[in-house]
């Protein structure tokens, strides 16, 4: 926990990291200007070039101040201001499950944290609370299992009938804060007792312009989301020692909760064509908790790869990700976490209701992958926003290639049928010329 | 005697059809995989030129064809070996040793056919071959699979592998001995006739290349530039249909293969079309467009693969029926045996580069880009047929014309030229015009596999070429 103390002393920590607001341009024009504007805008972003930038902040544990010293709590804010909206994203161990909460509040709004409550009731309901309007949607998810099972038919599926199927609480594993700084932030998880090997790692990025992320599989995210990449390295095996130890896999519990929603998130896969920026990856996996078209709700959003060398992330030392049915959950299901804090009831007489919990599973492995016993290793990368995933467009240099290459040999046959007439034309003048 | 190539048929596309397994089992990116293919095709660069001349001068036909069957039994026994230790090195050497002898071996395999056949079934013998070619590689594509299947119950990882690899090579077995029966049955027929074939090849020679008119190099830009789109995505094909259409391991092999299979059937087909229409620019040119559109279909749609790859094998067919007879029309038929070893040099020149770097394209950009590279080839192969049409529209126009108009006007300049070899020679009999020295093996002995897999009609609207030019 050492380092967690440290990393709140650090000056630093207030650090405001601040972009040039080009959106400003758009609002302020006149009509024609900015209908011009956004006609320019609109072939930038067909382009993939970067529209919407947010002012980012991050700070850890805002508005604490002593009274977090000494009890290791961690709650780091990450504030990505627009013109119109802000959107909040908030990560945190508290509760021993790490949550990741996005929420969108009107402009100007802040995130207010009753600090001794949180801590001393473990995040009781209405801790958390946004000043002085209310957010317009709050999504949020928490990793609550890690499940191992054993795959005796080599069929990549977690099956309750045939698996043997062993559930742990992510409690279990000792959360600390490893790094904290303008670019990103990770967790660490090392399983108790202390010296036990295995670390789970959780790095996070929050975005405040649309992009794709540094580490394959490169997800595109947009500017009201951000980036959790999961790494599970030597998960300690209890199955060790018994006959199908070696058909090991791993799975993780999620429990979502979108707000306002009438209905538990739907898990939708898709196959996309580009596969550019993730080699070889064509499927995608939505969560969402909206219809599509609204602009309530959130979703995660996945490449369903899994990287399974520790040694760096490539095609070849890859599998896939499973998943299954969802259940609804229930309040208690995020009790002492940022989600409880936050959405749990009373809300304070808020617009926020009705809140929805989801949980469902996603494990790691397909048939013939050798299992997660192969290298101990297993990565996950998801985004987690609100609104509506956005959808990646072909890259810049396949479209000119694409524009060059075949429109090199149109023009030729352009060209081609031109010199044909032209021939035909004067043979038959000349044979006029002739016969006359 | 078709048995003869059927192994190297068989075993040059093995890692193909094993390509998830290999890239599982011995952990290795794509672009390693493909040094698998480049590593086969690097020795042939050289050996187009050198493969025909050591038959000839160096081991005689019999001796010459037991060595390349022997080299391709090693090369093979070399890269399971590799494969069973897990030494990617020697995976790699065994693989260039098959190269060398594989693509001799087709060298040979086609001169035994004209050595038997010559005036008699050749045309029919060399259909036979090119059936055996390509259901060599279309079984390899159906079979392998199944027998890692059944062999993985017993051993596991790379070693699997390694067993089944060395159960390939059986099929190079055959083929050895296959060739040690050929080399028996032809001392038995020759020792009847002391007719010798020796001295009278032509040898592929670099000073000819300055002879060759603008219409073969765009010939030859096409014959890189097009195949190039289509044997390194054979060699890939298998892992892309398995991620992009979520095939399983056997239907992505079939899948695959269809390319063969459609051809095998398809390429006589469409060689008697051209035999009887002619305008070979214009179906060249159709082809490559109908291959665009295919590979399009495939990069940028989700339609079921087998659409795509019937098209793509069908439009292969065609291209190949109307390409490779127009180098015999563009040279002189003394070097169609320096024009052929050239273009298929640079063809595999061409291949060796372009799998090796279209296994980094897969690694770092992904499918989608690799068929955006295969489709800018093709494009290249496209604006080069395009220009070939142009420049024949400019020149004599042989090459866009139908049969009947093709036939009078090669009848015009054989005469004009009888008439001008008339007047020249006064009467000397050592006098011989370069068309009374070749003979139509010249032309076998260059061709190696790649011009094998092409069509049967092809091969033998050449054949017919030079017959007739030869005795015309």
């Amino acid at each position: 926990m050492t380092v967690v103390r440290q990393q709140i002393s650090h000056p630093n920590l207030q650090k405001v990291i601040s972009f040039r607001d080009r959106s400003n341009l758009v609002f302020k024009s006149t009509p024609i200007m900015r209908r011009l504007l956004d006609a320019v805008l609109f072939l930038c972003c067909f382009a993939g070039v970067i529209t919407l930038e947010r002012k980012m902040s991050t700070t850890l544990n805002p508005g604490c101040g002593p009274t977090c010293d000494d009890t290791g709590t961690v709650v780091v804010y990450t504030r990505a201001e627009g013109l119109a909206d802000v959107v909040h994203h908030l990560w945190s161990t508290v509760g021993g499950r790490p949550t990741f909460m996005v929420a969108v509040t009107p402009n100007p709004s802040q995130l207010s944290i009753d600090w001794e409550r949180f801590i001393e009731d473990h995040a009781p309901p209405g801790s958390i609370t946004f000043e002085p309007q209310l957010p317009t949607t709050v999504f949020a998810f928490v990793i609550d299992k890690l499940i191992e099972f054993t795959d005796v038919n080599n069929t990549g599926r977690m099956d309750e009938m045939r698996s043997d199927v062993r559930i742990s609480r992510l409690d279990m594993l000792e959360w600390t804060l490893a790094t904290l700084d303008n670019s990103s932030t990770s967790f660490e998880g090392r399983f108790k007792p202390k010296g036990t090997p295995g670390l789970v790692t959780i790095k996070l990025n929050a975005f405040g312009e649309e992009g794709h992320g540094d580490l394959l599989p490169h997800l595109y995210h947009s500017s009201n989301s951000s980036q959790v990449d999961i790494v599970l390295d030597s998960v300690p095996n209890s199955f060790h020692g018994e006959p199908h130890a070696h058909t090991r896999r791993l799975a993780l519990k999620l429990v979502a909760a979108a707000a306002p929603a009438h209905s538990p998130v739907r898990i939708v896969a898709r196959r996309s064509l580009d596969d550019e920026h993730s080699p070889g990856v064509f499927e995608v996996t939505e969560v969402l908790a909206s219809n599509r078209h609204s602009d309530f709700g959130g979703y995660l959003q996945w490449k369903n790869v899994s990287y399974n060398w520790a040694e760096g992330r490539t095609m070849t030392n890859s599998t896939v990700l499973q998943n299954y049915a969802v259940a609804l959950a229930s309040e208690s299901d995020v009790g002492g976490t940022l989600v409880g804090a936050l959405l749990g009831s009373p809300v304070n007489g808020s617009d926020m209701t009705p809140v929805t919990f989801s949980a469902f599973n996603v494990s790691i492995g397909a048939k013939d992958d050798n299992y997660y016993t192969k290298t101990n290793y297993a990565t996950w990368t998801l985004l987690v926003g609100v609104g509506q995933p956005v959808e990646e467009q072909f890259s810049t240099i396949i479209l000119a290639i694409l524009i060059v290459g075949l429109g090199l040999p149109t023009l030729l046959i352009i060209f081609g049928i031109c010199c044909i007439i032209v021939r035909r034309f004067t043979k038959r003048t000349n044979e006029i010329i002739l016969s006359q | 005697m078709c048995f003869l190539g059927f192994g190297s048929y068989f075993c040059y596309d093995n890692p193909g059809a094993l390509q998830d397994v290999i890239i599982r089992d011995l952990s290795l990116s794509t672009t390693e995989f493909t040094y698998l293919y480049s590593s086969y095709s690097w020795p042939n660069f050289v050996l187009c030129f050198i493969g025909g001349f050591l038959i000839d001068r160096v081991f005689g036909i019999r001796l010459g064809t037991v060595i390349y069957a022997m080299i391709v039994v090693l090369g093979q026994l070399v890269f399971s070996f590799g494969v069973f230790c897990n030494s990617f090195w020697l995976m790699i050497v065994g693989r260039v040793i098959f190269g060398i002898g594989g693509e001799s071996l087709a060298v040979a395999q086609n001169y035994y056919a004209v050595l038997w056949f010559k005036g008699k079934e050749l045309n029919m013998v060399f259909g036979f071959q090119l059936s055996f070619a390509r259901i060599g590689s279309a079984v390899n594509f159906f079979i392998m699979g199944p027998i890692y299947d059944f062999v993985s119950h017993y051993y596991k990882g790379y070693q699997c592998l390694g067993i089944v690899l060395f159960v390939a090579s059986s099929t190079c077995l055959v083929s050895f001995i296959c060739s040690l029966s050929l080399a028996y049955l032809d001392k038995k027929v020759k020792s009847n006739s002391d007719d010798e074939n020796k001295g009278e090849d032509e040898v592929a020679k670099l000073s000819d290349l300055k002879d060759f008119s603008a219409a073969f190099w765009l010939i030859t830009v096409i014959c890189v530039s097009y195949y190039v789109a289509i044997f390194p995505f054979i060699a890939l094909g298998k892992v892309f249909f398995m991620r992009k259409f979520d095939l399983v391991a056997g239907d992505a092999n079939f899948i695959n293969s269809l390319i063969y299979v459609v051809s095998s059937v398809a390429s006589p087909l469409l060689g008697l079309m051209i035999d009887k229409t002619g305008r070979n620019v214009f179906w060249v040119s159709l082809a490559i467009v109908i291959t665009i559109g295919s590979h399009s279909l495939l990069a940028f749609t989700f339609l079921n693969p087998f659409i795509g790859m019937m098209i793509l094998g069908f439009s292969y067919s065609l291209l190949a029926s109307a390409l490779w007879p127009m180098i015999a029309l563009v040279v002189q038929e003394y070097q169609l045996g320096s024009a052929y070893g050239i273009a298929q040099a640079l063809q595999n020149l061409g291949l060796a580069f372009t799998t090796w770097f279209a296994g980094m394209v897969v690694d770092s950009g992904g499918y989608l880009m690799l068929e955006v590279f295969f489709l800018v080839w093709l494009c290249v192969a496209l604006i080069a047929a395009l220009f070939m049409w142009i420049y024949d529209l400019r020149t004599s126009g042989v090459l866009n014309m139908t049969v009947a108009q093709r036939n009078i006007y090669e009848r015009s300049k054989l005469a004009s030229e009888k008439l001008q070899r008339e007047s020249q020679a006064s009467g000397s009999i050592n006098d011989v015009s370069p068309y009374d020295v070749t003979q139509p093996q010249s032309d076998f002995n260059i061709r190696n596999r790649y011009l094998a897999r092409i069509g049967a009609t092809t091969v033998s609207t050449i054949v017919c070429l030079l017959i007739s030019g030869t005795f015309a």
